[in-house]
């Protein structure tokens, strides 16, 4: 009889099982960005940019959600949190002089801020044994509350920073996104694979009992990876206010979703687990760009968009979903 | 009677991934037999039954139920033609009632114009609970009253109906109580009467040598051979059935062979006056390289003696204390070197969606992490090292642990604390549903612990276990400590049994 | 069907775009063939089905082709997005219909060598604070305002004459208004239309026999901030007879009145139809007055940009980019409405524009030799509803 095991090839139906998250993730990328090049035409570098650009707010707040997403949890509220960031970010900077030093005292004040928040999004979940959906939620309401107020302090609907952060030269820019990218994507990941934050949040995600009966303080690490997960948002207003330069009532708003649709369509399993991924987040926010930019450049009417958005998204959801053996009926 | 076949496999195989679990398997299965089912985790007994049954599919080879091609999709139709499956894991509905689980997906018979009369549907259930012979379970209760145990009962009651041909009891015994062994025992001696089929899967030897008419034993995804009655009743037959299940002499080391009774001086846990739930004033201490069993039934208060060690229980009086300092959650217990295995292998003690390698790793990572950054190197070498020292059957460290059998998933929480290396180790039933090979090893592990200095905590259903391992025997029965036993050549389970009920 | 044509449209969508990324540049008589984006406020509605209507109207005479997008009324990033789209999809000059987030939409337009301009939006934020960044942009080629500058106000005057109008005609005067207006930070000049309302009553009150009374504007009912006027305003005005809404009166303040069941006259700007079956002597009576910009005066933005992508000036065209005010069809009798009715903005109909696409072709610089920026500006003025007639 022939014993030989051999490793499973490329197309073989277990390889096919086992990374079908994974292949449906990759292929999204491809096909989009395929249909990137040969839709943007000559515009191709502007449309580059325009992409790189759209992707680089996202991507870096959903880098650091993976962190929450691996243990299962999510959060609504990041939308309105990067409202209130920007604004404040905008005010203190200005309040400052507009120049570089309140450029960064306002920065270092919303990460604080947003540390807080995380550190309050990770604790009261716990110690009132509330989903985190709960508690994020609240915060939600909460920064819509302190969006409306701060803005009608100001008495407009948008306020612009006085400095300016955008480097001016476009090539200049795009790489400076380039870099805050890659240099949150390091760090992620480094922090995800290979310290204890990541390996417990996947634990948690995986088995929480088990986790804990592991001699992880399950506590703890909640409370740090949303903590992780706030740093992030602070960079990504940073990068999103580098762009617009402004603010106001709606910044932000819709952010939460994307963000979930990104991870989603980069393969995060929404239970969180083992399975959870960095390059899910990259992988996500790309396709997602890219998606809405092909759609644009293809000329399909804007209702139509969203519609075709909501289409590939429920295949790839229904693709991936992990089938569940059912309770048995009689 | 004359004997018919009633399910025929022919040249099955099933593979998981590289992982043979079946090669080429022929067999039959008879009209009117309790068919026993016995081999090491991991031979092919449950994917045998599990492709009968409809849970999944065979990669290769053909099946006849009756002469008919029987090629069912889900267990559902399997059901539905009259082969019922009652599994290892717990398969009911939280939150609902008893009769809404035991009819739960035929509420069509008790429907009228669209509404279901549910006044009928707990009727029926309690008159087939009663029909069983268990009528301590009451149809209109909630079903997240009754324990792990009930609800097993309620399972078999739920498969088992007048069209069941063929009945597949897949390690449910240890689940059971005494009780509910006696009321399954009788229920698969009562369709053997009527002419139907039991294939019965169990580790315990007694208990298939007792109630099975003809034996299959597996090895490795091969069937090695058939037993019939007589063969069952010579005197050698246990020999023989573990010789074909291990491929190899077991020889008479099982348990410890020594009387030695002797320990540190040094207290390695101690309980003072710990009061947790129904339990008062519990004291105990545990000495270095000493085994302290616990026995008693399953709701004796032993399990929550361990959880309680381990820090799990919030205490209202008294405190545990190791080292001279007080361990209030698992967390400190941990870190200051006890280790637990809950009885609850795949809830608590395994995260069965990762890899055994994560497993085994993750109460080690916090030794193992320099400045924030932790080698995948190293904890693969850690990883390797305990797969290999326990022979955890499996191709990589990176195969996930749902994959594994049941004793090789106990392999998997044994070897967390190992790696960890734990100098006090609660063992809450290591040894459920595991096979002869896994356990002789797992007790020749325990031995090995003692000699090493280690404390341990074992608590366990079965009184063998106890007697063959343990050097000081507590016996619990309703929260209370009923008797104590030292280790000796002359301890039997009679000795203890009356402490016990 | 409407769902088929859309998925027809999609399906046909790539081959077309594909064909049109190929481009064919050729420079004719009636200039270079292009692409005007126009991100509208909201997708749809009379006054923007209307506007749409009267650009496909424009199309093939001019050599443009128009593409539709929306834009977000709060966030500025979304917007930068929707424009970076546009710019992606290769339009060579942009209609804005909104100032959110413009200093980074200019500038986006810059870099892309993408002109813009502006259409029912007076950009007084950008005017006040990024004056530079935006007007003085190369790229950004004026705008028609929805009414009148803030520095240029006569609609409060407007408002006046048609409350003496009404009470001329009327059997029973309006003696007690009330008014609404938008916060201050949207529609700047909405405080001064108040103001120049009141002023009015004044002097007409000094000579009057019967005067009229004005409630003085309530913080809390009288501002509304973009939702549904609140039921209690009526109690805060409980003798006013009419509602004299500077703020947009059929979506923000009519829904209330119907709901509260008061029986009231409304003098509003906007009109978003329907208002005609309750409107002068017809069904209820409820509406006095309907004050609307015309979608014509979308022609200013877009002459200006066709200009500018075919690289030519107005001899007389000022250096910075200008704001322009654009007079208001004001509806306050019968007559007038069914002149109203008869108009492209409630038809949607391009034969009852008020220009033909020959007549916006002879508005530009390349096309009429003889075409100034001061007969441009000059149409924004002549968009009554006497020009109607």
């Amino acid at each position: 009889m022939n014993e030989t095991t051999k490793a499973p090839g490329i197309f073989s139906r277990e390889f096919l099982a086992k990374h079908v998250y994974d292949i449906a993730a990759y292929a999204g990328l491809i096909v989009t960005f395929i249909l990137f090049l040969v839709f943007s035409g000559s515009r191709l570098s502007y449309n580059l940019g325009t992409v790189l650009q759209s992707a680089a707010t996202y991507s870096i707040i959903a880098l650091g959600a993976v962190f929450v997403y691996s243990m299962g949890y999510m959060d609504v509220s990041v939308g309105q949190q990067v409202g209130v960031y920007a604004i404040l970010l905008i005010m203190i900077t200005n309040k400052l002089g507009g120049g570089t030093f309140g450029v960064v005292v306002g920065f270092l004040a919303i990460l604080a801020l947003a540390l807080v928040c995380g550190a309050f999004n990770g604790a009261v979940a716990v110690w009132l044994k509330l989903p985190s959906i709960v508690t994020s939620l609240f915060l939600m309401f909460f920064f819509t509350g302190a969006q409306l107020l701060l803005m009608e302090s100001t008495g407009t609907n948008s306020i612009s920073m006085q400095a300016t952060i955008k480097p001016a030269n476009r090539s200049t820019y795009n790489l400076v996104l380039v870099i805050c990218i890659a240099a949150v994507a390091i760090l992620v990941t480094y922090f995800f694979k290979y310290t204890k934050l990541g390996k417990y949040t996947r634990g948690i995600g995986a088995n929480e009992l088990a986790t804990a009966q592991s001699g992880v303080a399950t506590t703890r690490y909640k409370v740090l990876a949303y903590m992780a997960f706030g740093v992030c948002v602070a960079i990504g207003t940073f990068v999103m206010l580098m762009r617009t330069g402004s603010a106001g009532k709606g910044t932000g708003s819709g952010y939460a979703m994307d963000i979930m649709i990104c991870l989603i369509l980069g393969g995060m399993p929404l239970s969180g687990g083992m399975k959870s991924k960095v390059s899910s987040a990259l992988i996500g926010t790309f396709t997602y760009v890219l998606l809405t930019n092909d759609l644009t450049t293809m000329g399909v009417d804007l209702n139509m968009i969203n519609f075709v958005k909501a289409v590939i998204f429920l295949a790839i959801v229904l693709v991936t979903c992990r089938k569940k053996d059912g309770v048995l009926p009689r | 009677m004359e004997k018919q076949v009633v399910i025929e496999v022919k040249n099955m195989c099933k593979n998981f991934g590289p992982t043979k679990a079946l090669k080429n398997v022929d067999v039959k299965f008879y009209t009117g037999e309790i068919r026993g089912l016995v081999g090491e985790n991991g031979s092919g007994k449950s994917t045998i039954t599990s492709i009968i049954s409809g849970m999944q599919k065979a990669s290769s080879g053909e099946m006849f139920y009756h002469g008919q091609p029987w090629s069912p999709s889900t267990m559902v139709e399997a059901q539905e033609k009259g082969i019922s499956m009652v599994l290892q894991e717990a398969n009911t509905i939280p939150g609902c009632t008893v009769a809404e689980n035991i009819f739960a997906g035929r509420f069509d018979e008790f429907t009228r114009f669209g509404i279901i009369n549910m006044k009928r549907v707990t009727q029926e259930a309690q008159k087939m609970l009663d029909s069983f012979g268990i009528s301590h379970i009451r149809a209109e209760d909630n079903i997240n009253k009754y324990g792990f145990e009930d609800r097993k009962l309620i399972e078999i009651v739920r498969c088992v109906s007048d069209d069941t041909q063929v009945f597949v009891v897949d390690e449910t015994t240890t689940a059971l109580s005494l009780d509910g062994r006696k009321i399954l025992y009788r229920l698969i001696h009562k369709l053997k009467d009527e002419g139907k089929t039991v294939i019965f899967i169990s580790h315990d030897m007694d208990e298939i040598l007792e109630q099975c008419t003809d034996l299959t034993v597996l090895r490795d995804g091969e069937i090695i051979g058939h037993l019939n009655r007589e063969e069952m009743d010579q005197k050698d037959a246990e020999k023989r059935i573990r010789f074909m299940m291990v491929g190899r002499e077991i020889g008479e080391a099982y348990y410890r062979d020594d009387y030695d009774t002797s320990h540190q001086q040094e207290v390695a846990l101690e309980l003072e006056h710990v009061s947790c739930g129904n339990i008062q004033d519990f004291s105990l201490q545990l000495h270095k390289g000493e085994i302290i069993g616990f026995g008693g039934l399953s709701g004796c208060g032993m399990h929550e003696v361990g959880r309680a060690a381990f820090g799990l229980e919030k205490l209202s009086s008294g405190r545990v204390v190791r080292n001279g300092k007080e361990i209030k959650s698992c967390y400190e217990a941990i870190n200051s070197g006890i280790g637990y295995i809950s009885k609850n292998r795949d809830t608590e003690a395994l995260i069965l969606e990762a890899s055994i390698g994560e497993n085994i790793v993750m109460p080690s990572i916090p030794a193992l992490s320099h400045a924030t950054f932790i080698s995948p190197k190293a904890e693969k070498k850690l990883a390797d090292k305990e797969i290999e020292s326990f022979r955890i059957k499996c191709n990589s460290e990176k195969q996930w642990v749902n994959t594994l059998s049941g004793g090789n998933k106990q392999k998997v929480s044994f070897a967390k604390w190992t790696a960890k290396g734990s100098d006090v180790i609660i063992m809450d039933c290591p040894t459920r549903g595991v096979d002869i090979g896994v356990k002789q090893s797992m007790y020749a592990l325990i031995a090995q612990m003692k000699k090493e200095g280690k404390a341990i905590l074992l608590i366990s259903e079965e009184m063998a276990e106890l007697i063959g391992m343990a050097d000081k025997i507590i016996i619990m029965k309703d929260f209370k400590v009923s008797g104590e036993f030292m280790r000796s050549e002359t301890l039997s389970e009679n000795d203890m049994i009356e402490y016990v009920i | 069907m409407k769902t088929m044509k859309k998925i027809t449209s999609l399906v046909l969508a790539g081959a077309m775009t594909a064909s049109l990324a190929g481009g064919v540049t050729a420079q004719a008589a009636d200039g270079k063939k292009c692409t005007i984006g126009v991100a509208f406020y909201q997708d749809s509605g009379l006054a923007v089905d209307a506007t749409k209507a009267y650009l496909e109207s424009l199309s093939d005479t001019l050599n443009v082709s128009f593409t539709y997008t929306v834009l977000s009324m709060t966030d500025e990033a979304v917007n930068l997005t929707t424009v970076q789209e546009l710019i992606s999809s290769g339009v060579d000059g942009i209609i804005c219909t909104m100032d959110l987030g413009m200093t980074s939409i200019v500038s986006e337009c810059e870099a892309a060598g993408v002109y813009i301009g502006g259409y029912l939006c007076d950009y007084d934020t950008s005017y006040t604070s990024a004056y530079e960044q935006v007007f003085q942009s190369d790229y950004f080629v004026g705008t028609a305002i929805d009414g009148q500058a803030p520095d240029d106000v006569t609609g409060g005057t407007t408002f006046f004459e048609s409350l003496i109008e009404y009470n001329e005609r009327a059997e029973e005067p309006i003696t007690h208004v009330s008014m609404t207006i938008f916060p201050s930070w949207a529609y700047p000049s909405q405080q001064t239309l108040a103001d120049q309302f009141v002023a009015a009553v004044e002097e007409y009150n000094e000579t009057a026999e019967t005067p009229i009374t004005v409630d003085p504007l309530d913080e809390e009912t009288d501002i509304l901030q973009f939702t549904t006027m609140d039921s209690t305003y009526f109690s805060k005005h409980p003798d006013a007879q009419a509602i004299i809404s500077f703020a947009a009166g059929t979506s923000f303040v009519y829904p209330t009145m119907v709901q509260s069941g008061v029986d009231l006259k409304l003098f509003t700007t906007s009109f978003e139809g329907g208002e005609e079956e309750n409107f002068g002597s017809n069904g209820t009576q409820t509406f006095q007055q309907n004050m609307v910009t015309a979608v014509e005066s979308i022609t200013y933005p877009l002459v200006l940009l066709l200009n500018a992508i075919n690289g030519v000036e107005f001899a007389d065209q000022p250096e910075d980019a200008e704001r322009v005010s654009c007079s208001q069809f004001c509806i306050n009798s019968d007559e007038d409405m069914e002149i109203f009715q008869n108009s492209i903005y409630y038809t949607a109909n391009a034969n009852d524009a008020m220009f033909t696409a020959e007549e916006v072709l002879n508005m530009t610089a390349y096309a009429n030799e003889e075409a100034t920026y001061a007969d441009l500006k000059d149409i924004l003025s002549h968009m009554t509803i006497e020009d109607l007639q």
